[in-house]
């Protein structure tokens, strides 16, 4: 990086560092010198260093400080010295704990130290009886180079004197030695240049008072290192898979289509009996789809079962129907909806129904699966209809069309014979997918007229459809896993795209 | 789904010629099936549509062939040889299984390759067709040993003979208790005095439909040259259906079939069935101007015969219920990638619910407050429900069976859901603060009704009472309406620091610091402010303003 950009983005604490490093400078000098807490002293480094502006070189080094008893020679005066202070007359060894108020252990060692230096005479009586000469009196009175020594603690062991430091550590816990990690920092040939330049003052902050002031004009802000990393961030934000849906139901409302809906928990009839699936249709096995418990049964309108059965047990309108015995228990039975297709029949069934009418909805369905990478008991499915006089399967090829290049983003789509117990005829709908080749979108077909006149009354073309929106959203979002779509893991959903 | 496995060299063989793969693949998707596997030699096919079961053995996926490319002439009739064979029935199965039908077949010879297919195709009707038996079940038996006419009775469970691959008599009690057969089809014969049993005329036993054949006549071999076939159940359009597919692909291995006469009946009854065909169906249904001879070319193709207006159905097409039905075939022959592909152009102005836009703004203005969203399943548990968050069950819209315990009721709240989003993501950095939208089912006098909820949390070390009500206030002020709180007593929250919220006097949520009762068992350690609301009521009351 060129010189003058490291100086102008130099920060303060950089900035007030730089002047005192010479050579190779200990930290504590420097925050003696500068007057900086030693924090802020270390963390400017710490960014130079990562700058290439100064070598931070640490050692280890070996400590001398105050033990316990050290602070209390600094404070009180050394024992031997408090020894002596009370000996105006010769006193008994417990006298002299008594008065001077040092440990009977503290005066047995002063005891040894004084008498080795001959400041004490020790007599022995009936006890022994301690008094001071005159080399006594004149050490009491003279310098105490241990006190000076200890209050210069912390230090170096290498700035210390020898024989001070053998003498008091032989003492108990005066004095002790630790191990620390020295830190000096030396500037690099960058920061030795640095040195040299003229660093003009830069603003570091912008304040109220600096735009009111004017006082930036002319002046330079500290610049900063644009590449540092800063946290990481996570916006309150939409569900990925949401907003998807979100999008489609947008799609579907620009090309005039119109949103229908229904119940969770759906009765048979709507369900199934509605759309022609005879009550011995296998895929109404107790274990192909969730019965309720809990409400067991629903109610539906008469005039539909009775237009709905009829048609199941005896056909009419140029059908022969299924013939069999429709069963009206059965038909009220409460089942969590297992296709979209409900919706599709309610809506036809409703007074509201507009003809010609465009309908879509997006319906959470449920099956009775064994969980894995493609089967949840709990998806959606997107199904519609098109309600209008006159309309043909060539119409729904056109449709197929239309979706295809919306949804998937391709006009190459194949449609082949398919099978739904509610349409007639049936069709598949493949698209090739840019990336995944042909995938099926989705099935189609006209409904069947046993469908369509027992819910309206009437024969009009019914154009039905219903798209696999899952398998949509996972191609969209490139998600392989089904269970993705209802994670509940936090990571994937901070993470996920929105786009 | 139904699937089928042959050798293709059989198959080509029973075709006339080989058919390139492409070629073979289109065809197929006429007869809606597809090819899940080629290998060293074996086709797999499996069938999309439940409703044709004639296509459900090689010798009729091979017809269907042959007749879409016109390798035979239509329609695909087969002759009865005039002399028959008798079945006697009793009374006594009228309130059991009461329709029996069979057929005997002379003049060619079961290979190992045919005596595979014919299981296999009784195994498919029998089971899917025939709803596991349940609805109608087939037996063959080498017919040399047995001596006509046939009688189908009634009897009581004490009866006894050897079944198959059994050396000793059983009686037809134990064998329902103790055979693999038995026990696996005991269900359908549950509650029936008597069981149905099928005997020859020296009243040696042929079998005790629909479980298990005798081991004396009823066990097929390779090298048999007779062989009988009988379909018992009960309708008669079920087991005639049956006694058709299994005639049609016997007389297409080169035997002919004998029918035979049950109650004055002559089965199986091959007879075309004749409907009165509108052609205006084709330019309605298809959009196609299609003349007739061009429609009568394109029936031909899927076997059926046609005069003026009347069209024939083979007999084994059962699935024609109505002249669309007709009306697919004829589009399917002519080719749906010839279809003209023609745009709708009606207007119609799209639209969706007004509580879809109105829950939308909602999760946009909760989403602003710093909120993830969260998307979850909708079946959940009790434990989640109620338990784990200190609350009494009430008001749960329950499955009758289900798999896992865990997808074992609707969901009737959404913290819940957020709650197991905590307890995964206890890694993730925090604050964590989540909202799920969605809806909810509650039991209402005896019916399921569907809300739509919210549900938001933030869990951190600060989290409180009033961070969650400075968020019910942004959202307040920014749908523009004032709410009113009351202090609410609810067991997931801390007592003096749980709030209802009210609309206009309605309430419609409740919110406060989760307990840490509640925090504990979702094993969360921080503390946590919640809010549950019912959106449904809330944009009622709007609506009302």
């Amino acid at each position: 990086m060129d010189i003058n950009t490291i100086a102008s983005g130099l920060h303060p604490l950089e900035r007030e560092v730089l002047p005192y490093l010479k050579g190779k400078t200990d930290i504590g000098a420097i925050c003696r010198e500068s007057g900086m807490l030693e924090v802020s002293a270390v963390r400017a480094l710490g960014w130079m260093e990562e700058k290439g502006i100064v070598k931070l070189i640490i050692t280890p080094e070996e400590i001398i400080d105050l033990d316990i008893n050290g602070k209390e020679c600094i404070s009180k005066g050394m024992p031997e010295k408090r020894f002596l202070s009370i000996l105006k007359t010769p006193l008994s060894l417990q006298e002299i704990e008594k008065a001077s108020g040092l440990s009977a252990p503290d005066v047995a060692s002063c005891l040894g130290i004084l008498k080795q230096k001959q400041a004490i005479k020790i007599e022995k009586k009936d006890k022994l009886i301690v008094e001071i000469t005159d080399a006594g009196k004149a050490l009491l009175n003279g310098k105490w180079p241990e006190e000076d020594f200890l209050k210069k603690l912390p230090a170096p062991l290498g700035s210390l004197d020898k024989k001070l430091v053998g003498d008091l550590r032989s003492r108990a816990k005066i004095i002790k030695i630790e191990t620390k990690k020295h830190k000096s920092a030396e500037l690099t040939d960058l920061g030795k240049q640095l040195k040299n330049i003229k660093i003009e003052d830069t603003i570091d902050k912008v304040t109220p008072e600096l735009i009111k002031s004017g006082d930036f004009k002319g002046k330079t802000f500290r610049s900063y290192d644009i590449n540092a990393p800063s946290p990481p961030l996570y916006p309150g934000k939409l569900h990925h898979y949401r907003s998807f849906l979100d999008n489609v139901r947008k799609t579907f409302q620009s090309l005039g289509f119109e949103e229908m809906s229904g119940p969770l928990v759906e009765s048979d009839f709507w369900d199934m009996d509605a759309l022609y699936m005879p009550q011995f249709h296998s895929a109404r096995e107790i274990h192909e789809a969730y019965y309720v418990k809990k409400p067991a049964a629903a109610n539906v309108e008469k005039k539909f079962l009775d237009s709905v059965s009829q048609m199941h047990e005896k056909g009419g309108n140029g059908s022969e129907g299924w013939k069999y015995k429709f069963d009206f228990n059965r038909t009220l039975r409460t089942v969590l909806r297992t296709q979209g297709t409900a919706c599709s029949a309610r809506k036809l069934a409703s007074k509201d129904l507009k003809i010609p009418g465009k309908y879509f909805g997006i319906a959470r369905c449920f099956r009775y699966d064994v969980i894995d990478a493609t089967h949840l008991p709990d998806f959606n499915q997107m199904e519609g209809i098109v309600v209008e006089e006159n309309l043909n399967f060539r119409h729904l090829i056109g449709l197929l069309k239309m979706f295809a290049k919306v949804f998937a983003k391709t006009s190459e789509i194949k449609v082949v014979p398919g099978y739904f117990p509610f349409t007639e005829p049936s069709a598949e709908l493949f698209a090739k997918h840019p990336k995944l080749g042909w995938v099926e979108l989705g099935g189609a077909g006209l409904f069947r007229p046993e469908v369509v006149h027992p819910l309206t009354g009437r024969n009009i073309s019914v154009i039905a459809w219903g798209l696999g929106v899952d398998r949509l959203g996972m191609f969209d979002m490139g998600i392989k896993d089904i269970r993705d779509l209802f994670t509940h893991d936090l990571e994937v959903l901070r993470n996920a795209k929105v786009v | 789904m139904p699937s089928i496995t042959f050798s293709e060299k059989d198959l080509f063989k029973l075709v006339g010629k080989t058919i390139p793969e492409a070629e073979l693949t289109t065809i197929l998707e006429s007869a809606k099936a597809e090819i899940e596997s080629r290998e060293n030699g074996k086709i797999t096919l499996k069938f999309n549509d439940t409703n044709l079961p004639y296509l459900w053995s090689i010798e009729g996926v091979a017809r269907f062939i042959r007749l879409f490319k016109n390798l035979q002439s239509s329609p695909a009739k087969l002759k009865l040889e005039e002399k028959s064979y008798e079945i006697k029935t009793e009374p006594s199965v009228a309130t059991v299984r009461p329709i029996i039908g069979g057929f005997v077949a002379e003049g060619s010879k079961i290979t190992e390759e045919l005596l595979e297919q014919l299981i296999q195709l009784q195994e498919k009707l029998a089971d899917s067709y025939g709803k596991n038996r349940e609805k109608i079940s087939i037996g063959l038996y080498p017919a040399s040993k047995i001596k006509f006419p046939l009688t189908y009775k009634a009897v009581d469970p004490s009866f006894k003979f050897t079944p198959l691959e059994f050396s000793h008599d059983m009686t037809l009690a134990s064998i329902l208790k103790e055979h693999p057969k038995g026990m696996k089809y005991a269900k359908i014969l549950e509650n029936k005095k008597q069981y149905p049993i099928l005997v020859d005329a020296t009243n040696s036993v042929l079998s005790f439909p629909p479980i298990i054949n005798s081991n004396n006549l009823g066990k097929l071999t390779i090298g048999d040259n007779v062989i009988f076939c009988d379909v018992t159940g009960h309708e008669l359009k079920d087991v005639n259906l049956a006694l058709v597919i299994c005639a049609y692909a016997l007389s297409e291995r080169g035997f002919k079939i004998y029918p035979t006469k049950v109650n004055n009946h002559v089965l199986p009854d091959l007879r075309f069935k004749k409907v009165m065909f509108d052609k205006k169906l084709v330019k309605e249904v298809l959009g196609l101007d299609l003349g007739d001879k061009e429609i009568k070319e394109l029936l031909h193709k899927f076997g059926y015969e046609v005069e003026g207006n009347v069209v024939e159905i083979p007999p084994y097409r059962q699935d024609i219920m109505h002249n669309v039905d007709i009306v697919e075939d004829i589009g399917i022959a002519y080719g749906y990638d010839k279809l003209i592909p023609i745009p709708l152009t009606s207007y119609t102005v799209g639209s969706t619910f007004p509580i879809i836009n109105f829950v939308d703004k909602f999760r946009t203005i909760v989403a602003g407050c710093g909120f993830q969203e969260v998307y979850s399943a909708i079946l959940s548990n009790k434990e989640a429900l109620y338990e784990k968050m200190n609350l009494q069950e009430s008001s749960t819209v329950e499955l009758l069976d289900f798999i896992s315990n865990n997808y074992s009721v609707i969901r009737s709240s959404l913290l819940p859901m957020l709650m197991d989003v905590l307890q995964k993501s206890k890694h993730n950095t925090y604050p964590q603060m989540l909202f799920e939208q969605g809806v909810i089912s509650v039991l209402l006098n005896n019916e399921a009704v569907d809300k739509e909820h919210c549900a938001l949390i933030s869990v951190h070390n600060n989290a409180s009472f009033t961070e969650i009500k400075s968020v019910m206030g942004a959202i307040a002020r920014n749908l523009g309406i004032e709410l009113e709180y009351n202090i609410a007593e609810n067991d997931s929250y801390i007592k003096g620091r749980c709030a209802s919220i009210s609309y206009r006097k309605k309430q419609f949520g409740v919110m406060g610091e989760l307990s840490p009762a509640v925090l504990g068992n979702w094993k969360l350690e921080l503390p946590a402010a919640a809010a549950e609301l019912d959106l449904s009521a809330l944009f009622e009351e709007l609506s009302k303003r």
